[in-house]
């Protein structure tokens, strides 16, 4: 699994690709979440009025089969973007959510489970660069994660969203962004110009907030030992399909 | 208002040129990020930042909600020059009695 990865994917895309057509990037991001949004809550384990709920196979649920790892795989944003285009004629959206699930997907290969891109036809892809701890819960998953090549990974998407900073201008925001979705002129009713840019850049902040945050923690406020060697970190309990 | 009924500026304008020579560099700086608006946004942009990550590593959980990171950033760059605008109307208020 890659942790800021998915936040940065869309401000990259919109800069890469998002020229000649139109699409949502709302939509992009929501596709580029979507996956785990409803889902890692239940990997992790969750308290809900004194009830400790978390999937018996946590690895199996979150990624395999039966479970709910259909969502991530790249059918899986086909069908969701052709559904969502048969309901709402909105190929901006429909676009956006199958390519943002796409990335979210093809990005979740790197590590030791891997995601079944092409659900139900085939089994899991993993390039296994970096460990998949989700089953041990948060804390371990993101001790793991920044230890091992999931930095470099989470780095690398910092370093090519900085490097995207046109996208993140107001004029950009409003010549470009705005025009391809109609949720911003709602949104612009109730909120000013101010905000609305603010909550445009909102992922790019949260995802460099959280590396920052991950890194200082796992490295200044303890002291997890760094192992950016190919499916590490090995003193992390890692799991393979 | 002033005791000769002139309007009187609860804040200075501008800072620029106050002092010169040694240290005058600081009130300069200080006044262009008062008077540019995109400067003001990179400082609360930046403020947001920091303060997040400083409190994102004592309570991990901030890191982890989305909606936390986004209620941040609103709050710094949308909230607080909304606070402060209110403020200052108030003190010309006051100051005008």
């Amino acid at each position: 699994l890659s942790w800021v990865a998915h936040d940065l994917e869309p401000y990259v895309f919109q800069r890469k690709l998002g020229r000649g057509v139109a699409i949502s990037f709302l939509a992009v991001l929501i596709g580029s979440w979507g996956p785990d949004a409803l889902t890692k809550w239940f990997v992790y384990g969750t308290n809900v009025v004194g009830l400790h709920l978390k999937a018996s196979d946590p690895v199996r649920f979150h990624r395999g089969w039966p479970g709910v790892g259909f969502t991530h795989s790249l059918t899986f944003g086909l069908v969701l973007g052709t559904v969502v285009y048969l309901l709402t004629r909105s190929k901006p959206w429909a676009t956006g959510l199958t390519l943002g699930t796409w990335m979210h997907v093809l990005s979740d290969t790197g590590d030791t489970v891997g995601s079944m891109l092409f659900f139900p036809w085939t089994q899991h892809v993993a390039l296994g660069a970096w460990a998949y701890v989700g089953q041990a819960g948060r804390i371990p998953d993101a001790a793991a994660y920044y230890s091992g090549l999931g930095f470099v990974w989470d780095g690398l998407w910092v370093v090519a969203a900085v490097a995207c900073w046109p996208v993140l201008r107001r004029s950009y925001f409003l010549e470009r962004i705005v025009p391809a979705d109609g949720f911003w002129t709602w949104c612009g009713r109730y909120v000013p110009e101010d905000a609305l840019v603010a909550l445009y850049r909102g992922a790019l902040f949260f995802g460099i907030c959280r590396f920052a945050i991950w890194m200082l923690w796992a490295h200044v406020l303890h002291d997890y030992p760094f192992d950016p060697t190919w499916g590490g970190p090995h003193w992390a309990p890692a799991v393979r399909p | 208002m002033g005791e000769l009924g002139i309007p009187v500026d609860v804040e200075p304008r501008t800072t620029v040129g106050v002092r010169r020579g040694r240290g005058s560099r600081r009130p300069r700086l200080v006044a262009r990020v008062l008077t540019s608006s995109r400067a003001r946004q990179a400082v609360l942009y930046g403020a947001a930042g920091v303060s997040y990550v400083v409190a994102g590593v004592f309570v991990t959980e901030l890191a982890l909600s989305w909606v936390v990171g986004f209620a941040w950033l609103l709050a710094w760059v949308w909230g607080v020059p909304a606070l402060g605008r209110r403020l200052r109307s108030s003190i010309r208020r006051e100051s005008g009695r």
